[in-house]
């Protein structure tokens, strides 16, 4: 239990280390899905996502990804997931950000999305936070070859998980709705 | 130490310079990034004229794989886009030297412990198998390197001829350090071992596109070299990389990296690939090192830890990694062949495997892979199987 707190602070002190300062700009939202190499394992890890940050409070967006072959979830029978975006944006190091010591992010001058997640494998059962960083095009017709540079499991059943690579797959921007003044 | 660090790092300076590509921030105005550019065939002047009436440089031709390699901002890459003349694009993925902890010794008599650990010592080169180290350079003129048997070329790095960053003198040593003259010995200092260095780091060690790897080990192929030996990688693939490594290897080469130092169970490329044999780190007790990452592409393992060979400058350093490693199993590779000339690469590489020293969990697993790399073993695994010049994976 001290050796995960511990783990923890000292993933927390990196993450302040290299970011700290980043906060979310701009509106964004995006769909996607593809697949990209397993955490050490044969097979690729597959994933699909839509996230929202269009202004207001309102964050919305879902994920879902599996890596039946991650080597250090051999034993359960790999990662399988599903997860709630509580913030998503581009990451980027501000001014307000550096002024106030804040750190809403972990990956500067990319995207990010923070979930909440429960384990769909019964055989690691639970629920538990992380973060999937990327960058892409966003035009989504599947020829740029964009990449996740981090799909990391803070804590839950898949604590410790990380993954990186290049994706294949179809990652598309859409506009954000526009707002409605009179409402 | 070398985990989540290392890992944090890489990603950040691989990529942040290249995030720029994304759209809708005000961040991108005057950004560049690397791209690989895929045409269609016959359209390499169109795109190159595209790409350059854009606004765009133009960095490498990679005429094999109908594709170019170009530093574009994110208008220009949108008029690319607008015109179609790219069939598709991805990031040109950096590699870097894998890191290594070091420290300097002066010039002494030693025999490192890897060599009788890989049976090293119980095979005499018989000559005739050129090994491509691609790295930091070479230290011309150090007193236990070969100087006569060595060629090379310059990947914009600086001369091939020199090392001001001591990985690749190092990496070089523990393959070809010659024996009897009272410094260091490699793998194949029983023999006068012909190199071919492919110099693509700078001095401070730096970094490379995917790109310009895939021209590295070209020029390899160019020189006549059978072995080629990364110490090198990135956590990212490229699908032009993993084509020219394909081709190499049909091209009768075989291809050695190192699996990475960070730690973790990722994958590392070019080690990663398919046609590359991807090498752990063990330390002195055969025991894996904690900084070598674990992966089910894992083939071989080889001694990574405080390993001992030459320094720029006529000394010696002990170094550790998983950069380590992989020359000890390129000089195995070498050895082995050297005796059985008629074998191609693919029966050499199955050799390598087939009489591998298990360690770890019985059988397979992905610290160690097959296991450790034998000289010995793989010689007479050979002399008992023979090989017919048309092995296969």
């Amino acid at each position: 239990m001290v050796q995960n707190k511990l783990k923890l602070l000292s993933v927390a002190l990196l993450a302040a280390t290299l970011s700290s300062g980043c906060t979310f700009i701009g509106e964004h939202k995006f769909t996607g899905g593809g697949t990209m190499a397993s955490a050490g394992g044969d097979k690729n890890a597959v994933f699909t996502f839509n996230a929202e940050n269009c202004g207001g409070d309102e964050v919305k967006g879902r994920v879902n990804y599996v890596d039946h072959s991650a080597i250090d979830f051999e034993d359960v029978g790999g990662v399988s997931l599903k997860a709630q975006v509580d913030n998503f944006g581009y990451c980027a190091l501000t001014d307000e950000g550096l002024e106030n010591g804040v750190q809403e992010c972990n990956c500067m001058d990319q995207f990010e999305a923070q979930f909440s997640y429960s384990s769909k494998n019964p055989q690691a059962p639970g629920e538990g936070t992380g973060f999937v960083c990327f960058f892409d095009t966003g035009e989504g017709k599947g020829n740029f070859h964009g990449a996740i540079t981090a799909f990391n499991l803070i804590d839950g059943p898949y604590e410790g998980y990380g993954n990186v690579g290049t994706v294949n797959g179809n990652i598309q921007q859409h506009s954000c709705p526009e707002t409605n003044e009179a409402e | 130490m070398f985990n989540k660090t290392l890992l944090t790092v890489l990603v950040a300076t691989a990529f942040s310079a290249q995030a720029e590509l994304v759209e809708g921030t005000d961040m991108l105005a005057g950004k560049t990034a690397r791209v690989i550019f895929e045409y269609h065939q016959g359209n390499k002047a169109e795109l190159i004229a595209a790409i350059e009436a854009a606004g765009g440089e133009v960095k490498r031709q990679l005429d094999h794989d109908n594709a170019v390699a170009a530093v574009v901002n994110a208008d220009t890459f949108k008029q690319l886009q607008a015109k179609g003349v790219m069939k598709s694009a991805e990031i040109d993925a950096v590699r870097q030297v894998i890191p290594s902890a070091v420290s300097a010794n002066e010039f002494q008599d030693i025999a490192p412990y890897g060599l009788a650990m890989v049976q090293a010592d119980q095979l005499n080169y018989a000559g005739g198998i050129k090994v491509c180290v691609v790295d930091t350079g070479y230290d011309l003129g150090h007193p236990d390197l070969p100087s006569t048997t060595v060629t090379g070329d310059d990947e914009g790095a600086g001369p091939w001829y020199q090392d001001g960053h001591g990985h690749g003198t190092h990496v070089a040593g523990t393959i070809a350090a010659i024996d009897g003259n009272g410094g260091v010995t490699g793998v194949l200092g029983s023999g006068m071992a012909e190199l071919h260095i492919v110099r693509v780091f700078d001095d401070e060690g730096g970094f490379v596109y995917a790109s310009d790897l895939a021209g590295a080990v070209a020029d390899c192929a160019n020189a006549g070299a059978k072995v080629v030996s990364m110490s090198l990688g990135g956590a990212f693939s490229s699908k032009v990389e993993a084509r020219a490594f394909a081709r190499l290897e049909r091209a009768g080469v075989l291809a050695i990296a190192a699996a990475g130092n960070d730690g973790n169970a990722t994958h590392s490329y070019p080690a990663s690939y398919d046609s590359v044999v991807s090498v752990a780190a063990v330390d002195k007790d055969m025991q894996h090192a904690e900084f070598s990452q674990r992966t089910s592409q894992i083939e071989l393992a080889a001694p990574g830890v405080d390993t001992y060979s030459t320094f720029p400058g006529g000394g010696n350093a002990w170094m550790s990694g998983t950069s380590m490693a992989t020359p000890h199993v390129s000089g195995v590779a070498a050895l082995v062949w050297s005796h059985f000339p008629h074998c191609n690469n693919y029966e050499i590489r199955n050799a390598l495997s087939a009489s591998a020293k298990d360690l770890g969990d019985a059988g397979y697993d992905y610290k160690y892979g097959n296991g450790l790399v034998q000289a010995k073993a793989a010689y007479d695994h050979l002399m008992v199987n023979s090989c017919n010049g048309k092995g296969v994976k």
